[in-house]
């Protein structure tokens, strides 16, 4: 029971780093929580709320993400797109991002 | 979306969730927590083919997590009471400080050396002198609240939640209190009775005393003395000061920062009233004369003082505990919650 907790643990830690790049390469048009969580699961990653959210908004705070509230059916709706400074950061996360593949496929 | 005014589970959950935040970021957090959960709420009615009723929101709530869980990300990473202690933390102020402001005054009164006849300017100059000792007593009691909570959070950083989220239920979440909203009929019954006791003080404190029969003759024995008398005019300026806050209430129907300071002046000028009366307790009335040849007056003087000096006790405690109550929800920045987040 443990062991699969550890596991889960590690696993948990190694799509930390990933979700920031997942996230930002899903913000170039302006999504709101609910539409960005689905829209990264019709991609394959599954992120409960209780990471997304926040992470919007520590990415909001860093400035790489902006974001605006936005009254839609008389509902308030926050929506988050890609900075001018994430922007410039996001091509060179994804540069590091492939040579760390390149990397791991060749050390595993 | 609701348009009712009826209180949901995800009312309730946002109310939990906003007692855990500061007040900084409350409302902001809030209102997108809310239209977070309203989105999943639509996304799982669409896909059942049904409104939303009070079982979905459970389940949509227990997908978020209890309110701990779906705050923790939200705060700063140091903190120095978590949102797992938080809770307990404002329990033991809400309990402790009270007992501690109430214990403090007291102690001032007993220890306090007045003379038999006091002018309304030692009542005041004493009443202050009290607040103030009080007042430091309640603030060394926080301060040290705080650093035990603080080290329990450094001794204990990880208090896990996992279990805990699993057997959380969203059903079992508290309504919520509306602290801010009046009660018209306790504010009507205490104008009656505050109007009474003026009436009787100031124009029928001859007629408090003991009326005997004796062998079919009834005599009156007047028990008030002058000491009594000395606090007609500070228990007037209470009642009337009461009565005044009262329609206040009743006509804003809420209470807001101007009501909730005056509060606190009035309930401090009871507490002041109060204790300078027990302290002052054997000079108040006398049963001289009262009981004839009964010559029980003793015994039944030191019953009636046990009687109102637990009497004097009660209101002391219940006035410091308003003040406290008032005190917090004046530095607790109120949320709009349902209210004007759902319009």
């Amino acid at each position: 029971m443990e062991n699969v907790q550890s596991i889960e643990n590690l696993i948990l830690e190694m799509r930390r780093g990933v979700i920031v790049l997942a996230v930002l390469s899903q913000c170039g048009k302006e999504q709101y929580g609910y539409s960005l969580m689905k829209s990264l699961s019709d991609k394959g990653l599954n992120i409960d709320q209780g990471t997304l959210y926040p992470l919007l908004r520590r990415l909001e705070n860093q400035g790489l993400l902006s974001s605006s509230w936005r009254l839609e059916d008389a509902r308030p709706r926050r929506y988050y797109v890609i900075s001018t400074q994430g922007r410039e950061i996001l091509p060179r996360l994804v540069e590091e991002w492939e040579s760390m593949v390149k990397m791991m496929r060749h050390m595993l | 979306m609701e348009t009712s005014n009826k209180e949901t589970i995800i009312d309730r959950y946002l109310a939990a969730v906003s007692e855990l935040l500061p007040a900084k970021q409350r409302k902001d957090t809030v209102t997108e927590i809310r239209s977070l959960i309203q989105d999943a709420l639509d996304d799982r009615s669409k896909a059942e083919g049904k409104e939303p009723d009070e079982e979905m929101m459970a389940a949509v709530l227990k997908e978020f997590g209890p309110p701990e869980k779906i705050v923790a990300p939200y705060l700063p990473e140091k903190y120095l009471i978590g949102p797992q202690l938080y809770p307990t933390f404002l329990l033991v102020l809400r309990i402790a400080l009270p007992i501690i402001g109430v214990l403090s005054l007291i102690g001032f009164w007993v220890g306090l050396n007045m003379p038999s006849t006091i002018t309304g300017v030692d009542l005041i100059a004493n009443l202050l002198k009290s607040l103030g000792t009080a007042l430091s007593a309640v603030v060394t009691a926080f301060g040290n609240i705080v650093v035990i909570f603080a080290i329990l959070q450094w001794v204990l950083p990880e208090i896990k939640t996992s279990t805990k989220a699993k057997e959380w239920d969203p059903h079992a979440l508290k309504a919520i209190s509306k602290p801010d909203r009046v009660k018209r009929v306790e504010l009507i019954t205490e104008i009656f009775f505050t109007l009474v006791a003026l009436i009787i003080f100031n124009f029928y404190l001859d007629r408090i005393g003991i009326y005997n029969n004796l062998n079919g003759q009834w005599s009156f024995t007047p028990i008030i003395t002058a000491t009594f008398v000395n606090y007609i005019p500070v228990l007037d300026l209470l009642w009337v000061l009461t009565i005044v806050l009262d329609i206040i209430l009743i006509r804003k129907g809420t209470w807001q920062v101007g009501t909730r300071l005056y509060s606190i002046g009035v309930n401090s000028l009871t507490i002041g009233i109060a204790v300078s009366m027990m302290t002052h307790i054997e000079y108040l009335y006398t049963f001289k004369g009262a009981l004839g040849q009964l010559g029980a007056e003793g015994i039944l003087h030191s019953v009636l003082n046990q009687v109102l000096i637990l009497v004097f006790v009660i209101v002391i405690i219940s006035s410091a505990v308003k003040i406290l109550q008032m005190a917090f929800r004046l530095v607790r920045t109120r949320l709009p919650l349902i209210e004007n987040l759902a319009k």
